[in-house]
C-alpha cells in the first residue's frame, strides 16, 4: 500500500507536468525551433515528366525537351541559380566532396526565388546547331536553349565504346548566401549524356 | 606613272588611317556607355540581393512572404531580360527592364521591412499574452492541486484513523 509520502510525490509530479503543459505556448517562444535537415533537391526528367525516355542520340536542328526541377527544403526561402554547362568525357565535373563547381563556362542560367517546401519546375527545349564531323572529332557550334541562341564551340572526340560522340549536358545548382552576399555552389548537379549523331 | 602610284598608295593609307581613327573613336565612345551599363545592371542585381536579404529577415521574424517572393521573381525575370537585351545591343530597352527590376526590388525591400516590424510586434504581443496566460493558468492549476492535496490528505488520515486495530491470537509467538 502507498504511504502518504508516496501520494505526495505523485501529486508533485502531476503538478509539475501540468505546469509544464500549461506553459508550453510561452515556452515555444523561448526554446529554439527544431530545424531538421536542410537540403535542396535538383532533378531532370524526360519529355514525359518521368525519369525515362531521356534524349540520347541527338541530331542537329531537332528540338528535345527536358524538365528541370528544384525542391526547397532549406527551412526558409532561397534564391537559386542554375548554370547549364556542357562537357565531353575529358572535361571536369563539379567536385561534390570538395564543394567546387566545374571550371567550364556556363552556357545558360536560370535564376529564381523559392519558398520553403515549394518546387520550381520548368520545361527546357533545346536543339543543337552547327554540328559537323571531321577526322574523328565532332564540332558543335552552338545550342538553342528556350529559343535563345547560345554559342558552345565544343569539340567532342569519338568514343569507341559507344561508337559515337558523347557529351554531357549538366546543370549546377548554386544558392545565394546572405552572409557572403554572393552565390555559392550548392554541391548539387545533375546531367544527361547525349550522343552526337549525323543528320539522316 | 610612279608618282601616280605613290599618290594612290598615300590615298589608300589615308583611308586606312581614317577608318582606324573612326573605329577608335567609336570604341572610345561606346566603351564607357557599356561599362556604365554593366554597373547599372550590377546595381539592379545588388538591389534584388538586398531585397531578398530583407525578405529573409522578415520570414525569420515570422512574416508570410509569399507575395514578396513572387515579386522578387518578377524582378529577377526583368534582370535576366535586361541582360539579354544588353547582349543584343538594345540598350534602351535593357535599361528600362533593369530599372523596372530595381524599382520592384526597392518596393519589396520596403514591404519586407514593414512586414518584419509588424511580425516582430505581433510576436511580442503573442509572447506577452502567452506569458500572462501561462502565469494565470499555472497559478490556477497549482491552487487547484494544493486544494486537492489537502482534501486527499484529510481523507487519507481519516481513513487511517477509522481503521480498528485488531489483536492477533498468536501475538506473543
Amino acid at each position: 500500500m502507498l504511504t502518504l509520502e508516496d501520494y505526495g510525490t505523485i501529486f508533485l509530479l502531476v503538478s509539475f507536468l501540468g505546469a509544464l503543459l500549461i506553459s508550453s505556448p510561452a515556452l515555444a517562444f523561448i526554446l529554439p525551433p527544431r530545424t531538421g535537415e536542410q537540403f535542396s533537391e535538383l532533378y531532370v526528367l524526360g519529355p514525359n515528366r518521368m525519369a525515362e525516355d531521356y534524349p540520347f542520340n541527338v541530331k542537329e536542328n531537332e528540338t528535345y525537351r527536358l524538365y528541370l526541377g528544384v525542391g526547397n527544403h532549406m527551412k526558409s526561402s532561397a534564391y537559386y541559380l542554375i548554370y547549364v554547362k556542357l562537357r565531353d568525357r575529358t572535361e571536369a565535373l563539379p567536385n561534390i566532396t570538395a564543394g567546387t563547381p566545374s571550371p567550364l563556362p556556363a552556357l545558360h542560367q536560370y535564376r529564381f526565388f523559392l519558398e520553403d517546401g515549394k518546387v520550381w519546375e520548368r520545361p527546357i527545349n533545346f536543339s543543337l546547331q552547327g554540328l559537323s564531323f571531321h577526322n574523328g572529332i565532332c564540332y558543335l557550334r552552338g545550342l538553342i536553349f528556350d529559343g535563345r541562341e547560345i554559342p558552345a564551340n565544343k569539340q567532342i572526340t569519338s568514343d569507341s565504346e559507344i561508337n559515337g560522340y558523347p557529351m554531357e549536358l549538366f546543370f549546377e545548382l548554386w544558392i545565394y548566401d546572405p552572409e557572403s552576399h554572393s552565390f555559392t555552389f550548392h554541391k548539387r548537379f545533375v546531367g544527361i549524356w547525349l550522343n552526337m549523331t549525323i543528320q539522316d | 606613272m610612279i608618282e601616280n602610284l605613290h599618290l594612290h598608295r598615300k590615298r589608300i593609307l589615308r583611308c586606312i588611317l581614317l577608318i582606324f581613327l573612326l573605329c577608335l573613336s567609336n570604341l572610345v565612345w561606346v566603351s564607357p556607355s557599356r561599362c556604365g551599363f554593366a554597373d547599372f545592371l550590377q546595381d539592379s542585381e545588388s538591389s534584388i540581393n538586398l531585397a531578398f536579404e530583407k525578405v529573409l529577415e522578415a520570414e525569420r521574424a515570422g512574416a508570410n512572404v509569399t507575395a514578396l517572393v513572387a515579386r522578387l521573381n518578377e524582378a529577377v525575370d526583368l534582370l535576366v531580360k535586361a541582360n539579354l537585351l544588353e547582349r543584343n545591343g538594345k540598350y534602351d530597352e535593357a535599361a528600362e527592364a533593369a530599372s523596372a527590376a530595381a524599382k520592384i526590388a526597392r518596393e519589396v525591400e520596403d514591404q519586407a521591412l514593414k512586414l518584419k516590424d509588424s511580425a516582430i510586434s505581433n510576436r511580442e504581443f503573442a509572447f506577452k499574452i502567452s506569458i500572462a496566460g501561462s502565469a494565470v493558468g499555472i497559478s490556477a492549476f497549482l491552487f487547484f492541486m494544493s486544494r486537492l492535496w489537502h482534501r486527499f490528505k484529510k481523507y487519507y488520515v481519516e481513513r487511517i484513523l477509522a481503521c480498528k486495530p485488531e489483536v492477533a491470537e498468536d501475538a506473543d509467538t
